[in-house]
């Protein structure tokens, strides 16, 4: 969380442009890696272990840490065996457990540290230097392969006509009206953990996600304040319907300061995230339905927009038209979970071969 | 000495006197530390500092955005944090009021966001008593935040507000919670020279 924080995210970006080493983010760590390293970046960690950064975190001889902090992804996730290398870079000295004990911790501060490895690295150039190995290149451009294909949505989703919309078609259309200097903030739910997984954040700290605490309803008034700190540009607000009305009222407040935001609601009339794993780990879900709430006439009772995805308003005409809106608008999406058992299965063998 | 011009709305502030009441005082330290957006919610016991941010026309008074709940406002403030590397401010009333921030600065003190959050309280004398809107507020939040302190003199308000800035803006950043009781907020003090941490590097 602390390498997305502005010095330390210009001094990370320094060090990686020297040395081409793989990335992960932690959810709250997105934004860190620029378009011209993206090549470096291997996706993000933070609930379930079965990721492409689990599997990369898994097998290297070396993880340093930069900012991490363990609320974010604890190391008896990634590293159950305890045997992994770790350089820990900070500002501050770490919390220890059995699964994490870095063999060097510096706490001096992430900016000045890494800057002053930048300057050695540089200093050194022209000598022996190190090579990532043939075997690890071939492996890597797989990974990759398969982070890549991993957001494509399913042909079949993208079927015209179809009544719900899948999580990947929504984060596909996206981010194509989504520009690196607008921020989104995400609200907690399941809508999260495909946020977190799939979309792309190329500025530190303009891709928003609670992550210590998972607290519901963070995501309107994260992006008031996105509004109101960064003027200038359109501001995207991503939740679920349950978490949407922890703190919906505050549409109040962005009708009255006119801040232009983009409120997306993934629709299903659960606390989806939470039915999920209730239905891995019991067989049926418990305490999570939800009633119906017509959020188009929820925004107009404040005076903001509103427009819902169906089958006459796809849902790419409803995103530009609610970019196009001069004042807060709801964007209300029915969603298609029934991937969503996916989302914490094939978690990967604490010991990779 | 700075001391910047209110309207003189209150009879306290008629041009000439040498004191100002606390919430100017505040406030004015407030503008020292460069707050921009203050987010929050008045109530009988905290309006004192709402009434002084409304009309107060010193050059870089923080802006009052009014929510419509209190752990809003907390959240809106650790986002102001989170996106700028320094805090965010929240004030809240006293009892509920406060109360309603506690999951917004949990989240906050989590997840490494700067958040300085001010809650009004009943007046010195009344604190141990039960009476309206009456809570242990600086216990309550001890635990969840990274300080949690009470304002007992008047004259300590901005020494009270810049070390809650300190500790927010400390890494690992996260809440700062000031507990200043309606007589404290109220009473009159002597305006003191501009204090402020130095731009330090971590």
């Amino acid at each position: 969380m602390r390498a997305s924080e502005g010095e330390a995210a210009c001094a990370l970006r320094r060090f990686l442009s020297i040395n081409h080493l793989p990335v992960v983010e932690t959810f709250q760590g997105a934004g860190v890696i620029p378009h011209d390293l993206e090549r470096l970046y291997f996706g993000r960690v933070g609930l379930f272990r079965n990721q492409p950064g689990d599997e990369i975190l898994r097998r290297s001889d070396l993880v340093i840490a930069v900012g991490y902090d363990p609320i974010e992804y604890e190391a008896r996730n990634w590293n159950a065996q305890g045997d992994t290398p770790i350089i820990c870079i900070d500002d501050v000295i770490p919390e220890f457990s059995r699964e994490y004990q870095p063999d060097t911790v510096i706490s001096h501060g992430i900016a000045p540290v890494l800057s002053a490895i930048t300057s050695l690295c540089e200093a050194g150039r022209g000598e022996s230097s190190w090579h990532l190995p043939e075997a690890s290149r071939v492996y890597l451009a797989g990974l990759r392969k398969r982070l890549e294909e991993s957001s494509v949505p399913p042909r079949e989703s993208l079927a015209a006509g179809s009544a719900l919309v899948h999580p990947l078609h929504i984060i596909s259309e996206l981010q194509q009206r989504v520009s690196d200097d607008m921020t989104v903030s995400v609200d907690v739910g399941s809508h999260y953990i495909w946020m977190g997984r799939n979309f792309r954040s190329y500025e530190p700290r303009h891709l928003l996600f609670s992550d210590g605490m998972q607290t519901l309803g963070v995501g309107l008034p994260w992006a008031i304040a996105a509004a109101l700190v960064r003027p200038g540009s359109t501001v995207v607000s991503v939740s679920g319907d349950g978490g949407f009305l922890f703190s919906g009222q505050e549409l109040d407040v962005a009708v009255r300061e006119h801040l232009r935001i983009v409120q997306l609601i993934w629709n299903d009339g659960y606390y989806d995230m939470v039915r999920f794993q209730e239905m891995s780990k019991y067989g049926r879900d418990a305490g999570v339905a939800l009633g119906h709430v017509d959020f188009v006439r929820y925004a107009e009772s404040f005076g903001a927009h509103g427009i819902r995805v169906d089958q006459k308003t796809p849902l790419g005409d409803a995103l530009d038209w609610a970019f196009a809106q001069d004042g807060p608008v709801i964007v209300d999406i029915p969603v298609d979970y029934s991937h969503n058992h996916e989302l914490n299965e094939s978690l990967i063998e604490d010991a990779l071969s | 000495m700075q001391v910047s011009e209110t309207s003189p709305v209150t009879e306290t502030d008629a041009v000439g006197t040498a004191k100002i009441k606390a919430s100017r005082a505040l406030v004015q330290s407030m503008i020292d530390h460069g707050i921009r957006y203050v987010f929050g919610i008045p109530g009988a016991k905290v309006d004192q500092l709402f009434e002084t941010l409304q009309y107060s026309t010193a050059p870089g008074t923080p802006k009052l955005i009014i929510t419509r709940h209190e752990q809003d406002a907390a959240l809106m403030a650790a986002g102001v944090g989170r996106m700028t590397g320094t805090p965010g401010v929240v004030i809240a009333t006293s009892g509920p009021g406060t109360s309603n921030l506690a999951t917004g600065l949990v989240t906050a003190t989590a997840e490494g966001d700067p958040v300085i959050a001010i809650g009004g309280q009943v007046p010195r004398n009344d604190v141990s008593r039960l009476t309206h809107q009456s809570i242990d507020s600086r216990s309550m939040m001890a635990p969840i935040t990274k300080s949690s302190v009470e304002v007992q003199d008047p004259n300590t308000i901005a020494e009270a507000f810049t070390n809650a800035y300190a500790v927010a803006v400390n890494s690992k950043k996260g809440a700062a919670f000031l507990s200043v009781p309606q007589d404290v907020m109220g009473h009159e003090v002597t305006p003191e020279p501009v204090m402020r941490i130095p731009e330090y590097q971590q």
